[in-house]
């Protein structure tokens, strides 16, 4: 792993290159629109070996051999629903509603670590990304290679 | 519409604790200012900065953080206000298509991401957290990769709660989808199982041995801390315990039963409350390898 993504929280961590890679989707289909390298800290890749049947959603990059460098947990960024804020004063403040057509554009941030040749979205199937029990699956994946250069 | 509607002035880091490279990186636009109002952008964008430092963790972070504002000018004023809604019907053209009433619900408030992300990928490409401000004195506000708020009061509630997800990686604290009582009988009583969230603030294992935040809990507080006697509906009861005790409450996730949230309320469960102390404890963990050796 390298240091922009290992800070610990016990000590400052140090700056690396890292991708920054925007996505478009539409409905069900995401589109890798573009890969710009920057240098700065990411926070750490949570647990290689996390279980597969692990709730939520994940970013993983893996090698030529499929082998798992990074993990990244995060909130879905395909918003499949939203969440709609109450007026200040109301009984209940947020509910969420699903979205009359999922559609926008997204950017994920994930270290350039040495061999990484593709980048996988898994989670629950995409109308359900918000809900927690859904199985996750293998949603999308991306040959970072071909990723066009920003 | 969209960038035809206007331009980007400029960006100015409002904020410095240092190398871009080194610290945590939050960028503020604005939708619906023209040229002459991007001295009220300023004073409205040091407003909500003030406000997130005030907001603990934040409060004890704050030299990790810089923060950069990226002024644009749009052709009009405020934002999109359709009739549909109840709206005023004022279609002003602005340079990231700010509108009320997305969905046909007149608070959600969202803007082009797409033009957002290609000036920050443009101006400020190590950003981790995005926030656009609209000048509309509308309630109103959305969140995703990009958190989107209007000025009326209150609404920077949004934009911390939509940070807490877009950065941290919380989940929901809130035990319905579209309400309690709203949701068709059956769909959200119990979580069906599908593997521990992967998120920090929510979890199906309340044992006290193994639960995921329970350093955070003390050896007096119940594990579950609360149970939900009728799953088929939001638990009514009211905090048995302070509101700073960390347990295990049942009810969060979308689900009445079967998911545990770490304190009765949080601001991921409803807005106006504090981040709970595991999430806050998340903040840290994330924003601390951004801090100067030196405060380490």
């Amino acid at each position: 792993m390298t240091d922009q993504s290992s800070g610990s929280g016990a000590e400052p961590a140090k700056p690396g290159p890292v991708m920054r890679l925007t996505f478009e989707y539409d409905g069900n289909d995401i589109r890798l629109i573009s890969r710009q390298q920057v240098q700065m800290i990411l926070p750490p890749s949570h647990p290689l070996d996390q279980p597969a049947e692990a709730g939520g959603f994940h970013v993983l990059v893996r090698n030529a051999q499929d082998q798992l460098l990074f993990r990244q947990a995060r909130t879905s960024p395909l918003k499949h629903d939203t969440e709609v804020f109450s007026a200040p004063g109301g009984d209940r403040t947020i509910e969420r509603v699903a979205a009359a057509r999922p559609k926008g554009t997204f950017v994920v941030l994930v270290p350039e670590l040495p061999g990484a040749k593709t980048l996988e979205f898994v989670g629950p199937q995409p109308r359900f990304t918000t809900l927690a029990a859904a199985r996750p699956q293998t949603i999308a994946r991306f040959d970072l290679d071909q990723a066009p250069r920003r | 519409m969209g960038t035809g509607d206007g331009h980007v002035i400029g960006m100015t880091k409002i904020l410095d604790h240092g190398d871009p490279a080194l610290r945590w990186n939050l960028v503020l636009l604005g939708d619906g200012y023209q040229a002459g109002q991007i001295a009220q952008f300023m004073s409205d964008v040091a407003n909500i900065v003030a406000k997130i430092q005030a907001e603990p963790p934040f409060d004890s972070l704050w030299n990790a953080i810089n923060v950069y504002r990226i002024d644009v000018a749009s052709s009009d004023s405020g934002a999109a206000d359709p009739t549909a809604c109840g709206g005023t019907g004022l279609a002003p053209h602005t340079y990231f298509d700010a509108s009320f009433c997305n969905n046909g619900i007149q608070r959600l408030l969202e803007v082009n991401d797409a033009t957002v992300h290609d000036v920050v990928n443009t101006w400020m490409p190590q950003a981790h957290m995005i926030m656009v401000l609209v000048n509309s004195q509308v309630y109103g506000g959305s969140g995703g990769s990009v958190a989107t708020v209007s000025l009326a009061p209150g609404a920077e509630e949004i934009a911390l709660h939509e940070m807490g997800h877009t950065a941290f990686t919380f989940a929901d604290e809130y035990e319905y989808y579209a309400g309690c009582g709203v949701d068709a009988p059956g769909t959200h009583d119990r979580y069906p199982g599908g593997g521990e969230p992967a998120q920090p603030n929510i979890t199906a294992n309340a044992n006290r041995a193994t639960n995921k935040w329970a350093s955070l809990v003390a050896a007096a507080t119940p594990m579950p801390t609360t149970r939900n006697a009728n799953c088929s509906v939001c638990d009514p009861q009211g905090n048995p315990f302070s509101a700073t005790t960390v347990g295990a409450y049942e009810g969060a996730g979308y689900y009445h039963c079967g998911l545990y949230r770490p304190q009765f309320d949080c601001r991921m469960r409803a807005l106006n409350n504090p981040y709970c102390a595991v999430c806050q404890s998340e903040i840290r963990k994330v924003i601390t390898p951004f801090l100067p050796a030196a405060i380490v």
